[in-house]
């Protein structure tokens, strides 16, 4: 394996100083669960490494100005335990429950998670239900971009000479309730078959105000079900109305498929199956959803 | 700059190393430490064998380049027989039979340790739960739980 340089600067600007000399073989580790894989296999072959895991400065959960604002080093097992997002972000706390296992949550980040452009990326799906944003950094510029916006095609838009310092999303209200559920091989050590992120907001009259509706694994990157968002909002929130978005959801998943690789065989196996599998799926998280908001 | 010095507790004793940055702790673990109790399995996070418990909680350490861990605490399964003397853990798997090759019984233990830092009295769910992420291929797991369920109650 080729030797490269190790940086463990102490705080953000240090690192930020180290990354304005970035090449394209310098990397960042923070958890290292995917890193670490990908030197090994010499999918990656770096001159420089640069270790954020001992930033505290990015260790962080808050609410501030109407927004809960993440540091992007939190581990999933740090957000799984954590009060407030167990509180207002009950997607993002399921999602990053199911990710992988006790060591892997323990040392994995989502700001890593973000960065590492999975498709099957759990913490992301969530995230993108929750309309997140995130905050880039550099030494002479700060950018902030919707996460939905930022993946291009299996990569991401992050710049060499940039940290992924923060991600934040609108708090939610009182009348908010999220829900996240994960169809995977196994209960522990499963990467994700298809997943569903969902959020939805409703007025006193049980009136949906909001809707946001992501899926996991279906596409490259986690993508939101706009077209039947609109269908519920403004609408009564009760199980005769959402169970009948689910039709419309299982076509909408085919055909996704399907035209994502039109003539493959295998794509249209995976088609059928996840059509269909997101009836049981939508149901759960719809399910969670009028527990949460009361509805019978 | 490809060799790093770091300074840590390795099993309650302050040490200063030199490793190369390419090492995986795991690596530096077994070959420059002698910590032979931590196991390679698959080498990618999957299969716990190589757990070991830094600043308190289990990580895979094939998974942990070995410069990140300045400044914390490691502990592997050597740590827990201090003086000779076994770790109620160490004995119960014994007396539960819930050893057969003993490949995943170092991360199985190690396991179950973290999760009695933070818990001590854990039901059987949570038991599981924590060792979710250790892979057994010879025992089936149910004497595994019933060791730590002894040393739970001990």
């Amino acid at each position: 394996m080729k030797r490269y340089d190790y940086f463990s600067p102490k705080t953000v600007s240090e690192a930020l100083d180290i990354l304005e000399n970035a090449n394209n073989d310098t990397h960042i580790i923070a958890g290292g669960t995917d890193i670490v894989l990908d030197i090994n296999k010499g999918r990656i072959e770096p001159d420089e490494i640069v270790n954020i895991n001992k930033l505290q400065e990015l260790k962080y959960v808050k609410c501030e100005d109407g927004l809960i604002k993440l540091g992007s080093t939190m581990t999933f097992s740090e957000i799984e335990s954590d009060e407030l997002l167990n509180k207002k972000a009950k997607v993002l706390v399921v999602a990053c429950r199911e990710i992988g296992s006790t060591q892997i949550r323990n040392l994995g980040t989502v700001g890593g998670n973000v960065v590492n452009s999975s498709s099957a990326a759990d913490s992301v799906a969530a995230l993108i239900a929750l309309d997140a944003s995130v905050v880039l950094k550099s030494k002479n510029e700060e950018r902030t971009m919707k996460l939905i916006d930022f993946y291009d095609n299996g990569k991401s838009k992050i710049r060499k000479n940039e940290l992924l310092t923060e991600i934040f999303f609108d708090e939610p209200n009182q009348n908010t309730a999220t829900a996240f559920t994960k169809l995977g091989r196994r209960k522990a050590l499963a990467i994700v078959v298809m997943s569903m992120g969902a959020l939805l907001e409703k007025d006193e009259s049980n009136i949906c105000t909001k809707a946001q509706f992501v899926l996991g694994a279906v596409s490259r990157h986690p993508s939101r079900l706009y077209e039947i968002e609109n269908q519920i909002i403004g609408q009564e929130i009760n199980r005769d109305n959402l169970y009948e978005l689910i039709d419309n959801m299982s076509t909408t998943i085919y055909k996704t498929i399907v035209e994502g690789s039109p003539g493959s065989l295998r794509r249209l196996n995976s088609a059928k199956y996840k059509s269909k599998s997101i009836k049981g799926i939508a149901k759960t998280t719809f399910e969670s959803i009028l527990s949460d908001l009361e509805i019978k | 700059m490809s060799k790093v010095k770091i300074s840590f507790n390795l099993n309650y004793e302050d040490i200063v190393v030199e490793v190369e940055s390419n090492k995986r702790l795991l690596d530096m673990l077994r070959e420059d430490l002698n910590m032979k109790s931590v196991k390679e399995g698959c080498g990618e996070g999957e299969c716990g064998a190589c757990t070991v418990i830094v600043d308190g909680i289990t990580v895979t350490s094939c998974t942990v380049l070995a410069p990140q861990v300045d400044g914390c605490s490691v502990i592997t399964l050597e740590g827990l027989s201090k003086d000779g003397e076994l770790d109620k853990l160490q004995e119960s798997f014994m007396e539960a039979g819930a050893v057969q090759c003993g490949f995943c019984t170092p991360g199985m233990i190690l396991s179950a340790k973290a999760l009695f830092m933070k818990n001590p009295k854990p039901s059987k769910d949570e038991i599981k739960r924590a060792m979710s992420g250790n892979l057994c291929r010879c025992t089936g797991y149910k004497k595994i739980v019933e060791a730590v369920e002894i040393a739970r109650d001990k």
